[in-house]
């Protein structure tokens, strides 16, 4: 608990998600740990205050998702239910009400894969469920692609937040088009953009805060890393510092290099050096 | 008797049974924190009761798993 402390602390800038005011901007996922216990000190490492988690079919003898529940309810997160494998607009909106129902929870990271290859959102699919989730009172969190005009549209829509991908799902490619990103956080300055999936570093969560987004979604990199607790920390401090190196103000790079040592009076130096 | 399909299991069902005895039969009724919907359309909990399964019903029951 007290590490929990130390990195929100570490986080002075709040910001809100939907009116929820939130003090970390690294949101983490759930699958993939290699225990329930670990996943909780990666959290808890983390400083993360909004989990993603999801709903699957299970026989109704199996204890597994009540267990899992129970773990996550008792670490007093806010829940981001996902809907990872729709690929409609009709599936996501079914598996988003169905969610809403159990995690009492209207916010709602909607996923609207149209390939299977490297899961790409379906765009189309996408502003589909958007509007039909809108409707029904959802928050809408989508995870898309880094294309500035389906950006566009789901703010147009009504989405506050927008969660591009780095790189698809699961690969830790990183960020595959920089430029793209900083395309749509200079055209869209007023919508909370967090890049979702790709991540695959600590280097990457802190090059795309350096860029001014607002918050980092990732699971793979923490839960599949040798030490997810550790790695947490690690992802803790990257965007931390991605966030305050953004408002510094990074200086331009430059073609030349200059000397930062003062020139004048180098000893040694004599006319014909030059 | 009605044949429907539940987590695409084929199952067989009373003719005009609700989905609260439905669920009832199949072991769900002490799990709190399950969803339902059929044929891709959410039904909430409260409608369970008036809800009458029809033959060939698509039948989903999920349960909270981890996410990312």
């Amino acid at each position: 608990m007290k590490m929990l402390k130390d990195k929100q602390s570490a986080h002075q800038d709040t910001w809100r998600v939907y009116g929820t005011e939130l003090s970390s901007r690294l949101f983490i996922g759930t699958a993939m740990y290699p225990s329930p216990a670990v996943m909780q000190a990666a959290i808890k490492a983390s400083g993360a205050q909004v989990v993603t988690l999801s709903l699957r079919r299970q026989a109704p003898e199996s204890q597994s998702g009540d267990q899992f529940w129970q773990s996550i309810q008792s670490m007093g997160c806010e829940l981001l239910p996902n809907t990872a494998g729709c690929h409609t607009a009709k599936e996501a909106v079914a598996l988003a009400q169905m969610s809403r129902e159990i995690f009492q929870t209207d916010w709602i990271k909607l996923e609207v894969i149209g390939d299977d290859y490297n899961l790409q959102p379906d765009p189309f699919g996408l502003l589909d469920a958007t509007e039909q989730l809108i409707k029904l009172g959802f928050k809408v969190f989508p995870y898309c692609t880094d294309d500035l005009v389906l950006c566009q549209r789901l703010q147009d829509l009504g989405c506050e937040v927008l969660m591009p991908w780095g790189a698809p799902i699961g690969t830790g490619k990183g960020l595959m088009n920089p430029y793209a990103l900083e395309v749509l956080r200079a055209r869209l300055p007023e919508a909370k953009l967090l890049v979702d999936a790709g991540i695959g570093k600590p280097s990457d969560a802190c090059q795309a805060m350096e860029l001014g987004y607002d918050g980092i979604l990732l699971n793979t990199a923490i839960a599949q890393a040798l030490a997810p607790e550790t790695m947490a920390s690690a992802f803790a401090d990257a965007v931390s510092a991605g966030r305050k190196a953004f408002h510094g103000g990074m200086m331009p790079a430059r073609h030349l290099a200059k000397p930062s040592t003062p020139t004048l009076g180098t000893p040694f130096w004599h006319e014909q050096n030059q | 008797m009605i044949e429907v399909s539940v987590n695409n299991q084929n199952r067989t069902v009373a003719k005009a049974i609700n989905l609260t005895d439905a669920l009832l039969g199949w072991g769900y009724a002490e799990r709190t924190a399950v969803a339902v919907a059929i044929n891709q359309v959410f039904v909430a909990k409260s409608d369970y009761a008036h809800t009458i399964l029809n033959s060939g019903d698509e039948i989903d029951i999920v349960q909270p798993i981890s996410g990312g």
